[in-house]
């Protein structure tokens, strides 16, 4: 395994994790409210999450064909907005 | 003096969260009762109106209040207080220095919160605006620790991670 693959499976377990989280406290949140917009919120980090599954089941399946070099980027920036929307949101 | 009788159950459920978490503002009141936001503001008024409940200005939100807590009026510095704790770094200051003998250095708390020199001073000031804290060479101490101390058991702070979530986005809009 190289180290651009090690960094891409890594990104991607952070983005996996930090998006589940924040699914599942903004669920809670709508759970809280019963405000609609919190289900909208739940469903843009639910893509998050379901986009790191997708990846994740895709990297064991298929590892040879993904372009590490293109995806890894794409990981990174995923993980800085949701970063970003943890401290935004969670952080005072 | 006998509580007046309240004769709708969605006004119990709002006067009650007020009794329990005296401070908070309406949104919150309506989160924790789970009211339709618009019927929550109709029962204030009419607590209000009832001289069961108050409301406080600060620094840009309604808190409300109970006029009575078993049968002690709240005074305005106690509803002052309370307003404060009910944000999470002044109530993370006070009970650190509950924590460590009621007093401690600015570098100390800096360290022991995690929390930039610069916002620790902000707070620490507001603190001191409000005669919760005072400085004495440099070392902050806890005005009246005993009186803190019981605000603090007989009004359990509600802040967690989702209240902080629903807080931000809530009031997010275009």
């Amino acid at each position: 395994m190289t180290y651009v693959q090690l960094a891409y499976n890594a990104t991607l377990g952070v983005m996996t994790v930090l998006s589940l989280a924040l699914t599942i406290i903004s669920l809670l949140g709508y759970e809280r409210t019963k405000n609609s917009k919190f289900l909208f919120i739940t469903l843009a980090f639910l893509s998050f999450f379901i986009k790191g599954i997708w990846l994740s089941y895709n990297s064991y399946i298929h590892p040879i064909e993904i372009d590490f070099d293109f995806w890894l980027p794409v990981l990174v920036l995923d993980n800085i907005i949701l970063i970003l929307f943890y401290f935004t949101t969670l952080k005072r | 003096m006998e509580e007046p009788e309240l004769d709708l159950d969605s006004r119990k459920r709002i006067f009650n969260v007020v009794k329990e978490y005296p401070g908070l503002n309406m949104k919150a009141i309506q989160r924790k009762t789970e009211l339709n936001l618009n019927l929550v503001k109709y029962h204030l008024q009419k607590l209000e109106e009832m001289e069961m409940v108050n409301k406080v200005d600060e620094e840009g939100y309604k808190r409300y209040y109970p006029e009575e807590y078993d049968g002690e009026r709240l005074d305005s510095r106690d509803k002052r207080l309370l307003g404060l704790l009910r944000k999470e770094k002044p109530l993370a200051i006070v009970l650190y220095l509950l924590n460590h003998g009621g007093k401690a250095k600015h570098s100390e708390i800096s360290e022991g919160l995690d929390i930039p020199p610069s916002t620790l001073s902000y707070h620490l000031k507001k603190l001191k605006e409000k005669n919760v804290l005072k400085e004495i060479e440099g070392i902050y101490k806890i005005v009246d620790e005993k009186h803190i101390s019981h605000l603090l058991m007989e009004y359990d702070p509600p802040d967690d991670v989702v209240e902080r979530f629903v807080d931000v986005w809530e009031d997010f809009s275009l």
